[in-house]
This record gives C-alpha cells, sequence and structure tokens, in this order.
C-alpha cells in the first residue's frame, strides 16, 4: 500500500473509531443533539461512493470506492481535507476553501461544491480537494475578525506546498476560495503557500495594505477574481481593498452577457457556484488550464448596482462597512434583481472593447503587473468582437 | 415524486436514450445541500444535485453525444442548448421550471455526464 493510501485508511479508521464512540453514547441515551448529528456526519463520511468504471467486456458498471481523506477531526467544529478524484495522477488540481459558518457537519456541502467544480475541470484529468482544515469562523462577530485567518493560512500554505509531494510532477494547482475563505487563503499566500494559479470570489479583501496582486501572489502565478453584481460583501471591503479592483488581477465575468433568457444569472454574494452559471464555467476553465476560454468583464461597483437596483448604492455600502449588521442584515433582505438586470449589470458599459486575456498573461508573467481587458464580459481571445448595445460577443 | 427523485430520474432516462446499450450510473445524489455553504455553512439544505454517467467506451464521440442528449432532453420538456465546444469540453445547457442540468463530455474521456440541480426550496 502506498503511503497515500495508507493516509487515506488511516483517516477512516479514525472516523470508524468515532462511529463506534458516537454510536455507543447515543445508544446510552447520553449523547447531545451535537454529538447526534456528528454521529450521522461521521456515518456518511464512512459511507462509499460510487464511480463509473468500464469491465473487461466493455460495459459501463458501478464501482464502490471509499472516501479519500488526507485529513479528519472530528472534535469541536470538526474538520477534514478531502480529495475528490485521483491526486497522484491528475494533471490539474484544484484545492477548495470554504468561507464562515462551516464544520464537519457542514461538509456534505463543501464537497458538492467541490464535485461540482471538478465536472466543469474535465474530471478525468481533474482532482479537487475540499480543504476545511480551519476553524471557520461561526457569526459575523468572529468573521469580521481575521483572527480564523491567521490562523488558518499558515496551515493552509503548508499544504499547498506539502500538495507538491502528492501530486503528478507537472499537475498544475489551483487554489480557489470564497468569502472568508480568501482571507484565509490569502494569509496562507502571504505565508509562502503557492500554488499555479489563484481563483478568488467574492472576497472581502485580504488585508489593509493589500492592494494588488503582486502584493500577495508571486510570479508566474496570475490571481483571477469574480465580483458578482450587488456582492455587497466585497463591495465592503470589509478586510482590505476589494481583489476585483486589483489592476494586476484578472477579473471573470460571472454573467453571460449575450445568452439568452434561460441564462442562469449570478448576483449577490451567494450564486457564483451555481450550475451552468458563467462564474462557474470560468471557475473550471481555470482549473483546467482552458485559460483562452475566459470571459473576462470590467464592470464598475457603481454601475453593477445601479443596474441592479435602480440606484448605486455600492459607494455609500463601502463608507459604512465596518458596521457588520449594515452590511449584511440591511443589504441581503433586499429584493433580488431579475436575471435580465443580472445580465445587463454583468454587460457594463455597452460597445467597450473586448480584453486580451492572452497579452495580460504575458505581461503579467513578466511583472508588468497588466490590466485585464477593458469593457464588459467578453472572452479572452484577444478578439474583439463588439456587440452593439450588450457588449461584446464571443 | 420529490424534486430529486424526479431530476434523477430524468437524468437516468435521458442517459439511457443517448446511450441505449448501456447502464447509466448514478455517481452523486448525496441528498440536499446548501447550495451557499462557501459562503455560510449555517444556512439550510435547500438544494439537492444529482449526477449520473454513461457512455460508450469503444467507441466515444463526444459531439454526437452531447447532441444526442439535447435531442433527449427537448423531447421531454426540457429547454436545452448545445454550447459551443471549449477545447475539446462539449457541453449541453438544459432547464425545466427551475431545475438546471449540464452535460459534459470531453474529448479525451469516454464519459458523458449528466448533472443536475434541484429549485430551491424555501
Amino acid at each position: 500500500m502506498d503511503e497515500l493510501a495508507e493516509r487515506y485508511r488511516a483517516n477512516l479508521e479514525l472516523l470508524e473509531a468515532a462511529r463506534v464512540r458516537l454510536q455507543a453514547a447515543a445508544d446510552a441515551g447520553t449523547a447531545d443533539d451535537a454529538e447526534r448529528r456528528r454521529l450521522e456526519t461521521v456515518k456518511e463520511l464512512l459511507t462509499p461512493v460510487t464511480e463509473s468504471a468500464v469491465d473487461a467486456e466493455g460495459n459501463v458498471v458501478a464501482v464502490l470506492r471509499s472516501r479519500q481523506f488526507l485529513k479528519v477531526d472530528v472534535d469541536g467544529q470538526g474538520r477534514a481535507v478531502e480529495v475528490l478524484g485521483d491526486v497522484q495522477h491528475a494533471k490539474n488540481v484544484a484545492v477548495l476553501v470554504p468561507g464562515m459558518g462551516n464544520s464537519l457537519d457542514t461538509f456534505r456541502g463543501q464537497s458538492d461544491r467541490g464535485d461540482l467544480i471538478r465536472q466543469e475541470a474535465r474530471p478525468s484529468e481533474t482532482a479537487v480537494v475540499v480543504w476545511l482544515d480551519y476553524d471557520s469562523p461561526h457569526g459575523l462577530v468572529q468573521a469580521a475578525s481575521k483572527a480564523a485567518a491567521l490562523e488558518g493560512g499558515p496551515r493552509l500554505a503548508e499544504f499547498l506546498n506539502e500538495l507538491d509531494g502528492l501530486k503528478a510532477d507537472g499537475a498544475e494547482v489551483t487554489a480557489v476560495a470564497h468569502s472568508y475563505g480568501t482571507d484565509v487563503l490569502g494569509q496562507a499566500l502571504l505565508d509562502g503557500g503557492r500554488a499555479k494559479r489563484v481563483v478568488m470570489t467574492g472576497s472581502p479583501g485580504i488585508t489593509k495594505y493589500v492592494d494588488e496582486a503582486a502584493d500577495f501572489v508571486q510570479p508566474p502565478t496570475r490571481l483571477y477574481v469574480e465580483r458578482a453584481p450587488g456582492d455587497y460583501v466585497a463591495y465592503s471591503e470589509w478586510h482590505g481593498p476589494d481583489p476585483a479592483t486589483f489592476p494586476d488581477a484578472i477579473r471573470m465575468a460571472t454573467n453571460d452577457p449575450i445568452a439568452n433568457d434561460e441564462a442562469v444569472s449570478v448576483h449577490w454574494h451567494n450564486e457564483y457556484y451555481r450550475p451552468n452559471s458563467e462564474a462557474l464555467r470560468n471557475i473550471g476553465r481555470v482549473v483546467r488550464g482552458d485559460l483562452n476560454s475566459i470571459t473576462t468583464t470590467d464592470t464598475s461597483r457603481s454601475a453593477e448596482t445601479k443596474l441592479v437596483l435602480g440606484a448605486s448604492w455600492g459607494g455609500p455600502l463601502n463608507a459604512v462597512a465596518g458596521a457588520a449588521s449594515k452590511v449584511y442584515d440591511g443589504i441581503a433582505s433586499l429584493t433580488k434583481p431579475s436575471p435580465a438586470s443580472a445580465r445587463a449589470a454583468a454587460s457594463g458599459e455597452a460597445g467597450q472593447s473586448g480584453g486580451e486575456l492572452g497579452a495580460v498573461e504575458r505581461a503579467g508573467a513578466a511583472g508588468q503587473g497588466a490590466v485585464p481587458g477593458r469593457g464588459g464580459a467578453a472572452r479572452a481571445t484577444g478578439v474583439t468582437r463588439g456587440r452593439r448595445g450588450e457588449g461584446p460577443r464571443r | 415524486m420529490g424534486g430529486r427523485e424526479f431530476l434523477r430520474s430524468e437524468l437516468v432516462a435521458v442517459a439511457a436514450a443517448v446511450v441505449p446499450d448501456q447502464e447509466p450510473v448514478v455517481t452523486h445524489d448525496p441528498g440536499p445541500v446548501n447550495p451557499g455553504v462557501l459562503f455560510d455553512g449555517r444556512g439550510a439544505a435547500t438544494v439537492c444535485r444529482v449526477s449520473v454517467e454513461t457512455g460508450n467506451p469503444k467507441d466515444p464521440d463526444p459531439a454526437a453525444a452531447v447532441s444526442a442528449a439535447a435531442d433527449v432532453l427537448r423531447a421531454r420538456g426540457w429547454n436545452a442548448e448545445v454550447a459551443a465546444p471549449e477545447n475539446g469540453h462539449y457541453r449541453v445547457v438544459a432547464s425545466r421550471d427551475g431545475y438546471e442540468v449540464a452535460v459534459h463530455a470531453w474529448a479525451s474521456d469516454w464519459r458523458i455526464t449528466f448533472t443536475g440541480e434541484t429549485p430551491l426550496v424555501s
């Protein structure tokens, strides 16, 4: 048995021991609600998953295999680091860092979103590591603090560097983080963690003095950022300047400006990882290294908020961002925009030219800090193809 | 039939129609999840996502597979659109009554993956 398989097996043994202990408490009537919930979580983590394979006759068959944990901790909030796919042979590896309110008991959802990313990133060649190895802040008071990021960042940095020894030579690692997860990832990069590419969605900022990618992402690593129309957390710049404004970051589109009325719109802070959304597709493109297919945008905060709700509120929100309750409770309760208004916000100033990501990549890799494509959402082909009134087309 | 069961049955039926001589495999069906979990894990589990895989390992044709999948989906009442291929990635985007389905096929893999999500349930 190789070292990785042994590690998977050892963590399953930890889970099994926890299951026995928690089940005994439940059977004895001494388990509290949290322990009973944890028991159900542990049972689920021990349940094998199903994969498709081909048998000797060429038939597609179902194959059961155990889940693959690089780490589990069933105590307290609980922690887990799970590998989806074959990390030893994958050409691409994504590391997903979740945000606040998470624990071992919410790991089903985290793993599900990790799988969704993998589906977008050529799963036969991609592994996703769902990394919950920090005490995710629970509640706004904790999330207002950088403490969890400062505590967890060094551990993520250590893991990113450890990953070099687990993955295949030449496999490219993309670190993906959302919301408070971007704080943890940003801290990890400041602490020496390395990845080929970095994706941050809905970031409240890294820290006060970080206002460009070069401050925390070392070349040739590139920073890819998403900010959806109406993302009040990103507008708040609660923890520092919004990475979507960094001059040397590649700002990816979250909505497809030319899609039909059935398009999946992404707005506010919570919809980046919707199936079929442009936001998720772009994340998949980065993970699988299909960088020329990325669509970009450079819509402003005021334009996004004006188009979403008919009045500009991004600026005033930014001004009061110190009050967390105003950021979350006030804005989150507003009426959602329509898909049409979200797409309009995504298309930005109509008629501007498209981006040239290839040029941006080259310039950025050379440390020149080039500005990504101007205008609304655009296919990053380097070819400008305007579309009157709706921004550039693909 | 609940939303999760409906979605699973639709994906299995479409997969079976696209590759009739293979039996589809349900590879992902964990039950309700919080779709905003990456922002705040404390939210309610309000959607179910299901994935089904099939394929023709001996003679994969991803372009034909997604075209056939779109046809089958439309015949079953879905709005389905074949996306422009992206460097070996073939895709169908489909929706119906708040359900969202993506069909993925890849030039480098025999598998066709049908993955979908139920509407939000408050």
